[in-house]
């Protein structure tokens, strides 16, 4: 996973160079199918994507940078070794445990890097006359203190996004 | 395939200890920890086909060991690993008398009861 992205990083970036020098160095007028285009047309036309490239080469290199934290964060010393437990992992038995607690509910997981220690961000549909404040307690409870029980890792804060509703089925 | 193997000084010759002995020792105490599956979920198979998740390291006689496992959903996972370094060390020092260094694992998923049904 890491190598494609370093990959698409390498390409955006290279795509970027060659806009920007084609911005930088472009003939006084390019014809596109028999149409004369004015010079600063095309100089603003190229730029435009190498900032677009560079833009895509910034956003792989932060993401790389937080899936790095993140492993870092989840490479525990042991008295015999390293435990790894990869953030795949992690978001399986969250995932698991969220299954059996809220059965009814789609959810999506995302974790986060803090200094030392882990957040998770939950995005779910509400069930039919559920509470929020009810329901995030609930599910803010579980997951700090059943999946640092179960990875060993310190759960700093679990946030819940609920965007939407789900109706029961009738 | 051709792998290093580390030489031991006996009293009437050398040993040589292949790379993929030592592995295979990893993997068959891997098959005996409760909890502990393959990383494809399916059980540590006892062949050498279990060797693949098993990177093995020789560095002055001494042994460093690299796996991949998964564990069962409900585990504690901190705990089955401790537990899966302390049976590799002890299986690979009592058949090799190599000194065990480290046993690095990464945990690459969770095995839930229902693919195993």
């Amino acid at each position: 996973m890491s190598f494609v992205l370093w990959v698409e990083a390498i390409l955006l970036l290279a795509a970027a160079v060659l806009a920007g020098l084609g911005a930088a160095w472009i003939p006084p007028t390019v014809t596109v199918k028999a149409t004369s285009l004015p010079e600063l047309i095309v100089r603003i036309v190229l730029a435009g994507f190498a900032v677009a490239f560079f833009g895509g080469f910034s956003a792989c290199l932060v993401l790389w940078l937080q899936r790095r934290g993140l492993s870092e964060l989840l490479r525990q010393p042991g008295p015999r070794g390293l435990i790894f437990i990869t953030p795949h992992t992690v978001s399986q038995l969250a995932a698991g445990l969220l299954a059996q607690e809220f059965a009814e509910t789609p959810f999506r997981i995302y974790l986060q890097p803090q200094k030392d220690s882990l957040s998770l961000r939950v995005f779910l549909r509400l069930p039919e006359e559920a509470s929020i404040p009810d329901l995030a307690e609930r599910l803010q409870e579980l997951l700090t203190t059943e999946l640092s029980r179960r990875t060993g890792l310190k759960i700093q804060e679990v946030q819940v996004v609920v965007h939407g509703t789900v109706r029961a089925p009738r | 395939m051709a792998r290093a193997e580390e030489l031991q000084e006996g009293e009437v010759g050398r040993i040589n200890i292949a790379k993929d002995v030592i592995a295979t020792i990893a993997a068959l105490a891997a098959c005996e920890i409760p909890g502990v599956f393959a990383p494809t979920g399916e059980a540590f198979s006892r062949g050498p086909a279990a060797r693949r998740y098993v990177d093995t390291e020789l560095l002055g006689g001494r042994v460093r060991l690299a796996l991949k496992i998964a564990v069962e959903y409900g585990r504690v996972v901190p705990e089955v690993v401790q537990d899966l370094q302390e049976k590799i060390k002890t299986e690979v020092e009592r058949m090799t008398a190599l000194p065990v260094e480290t046993v690095d694992v990464e945990v690459t998923r969770v095995v839930f009861a229902k693919e195993r049904a």
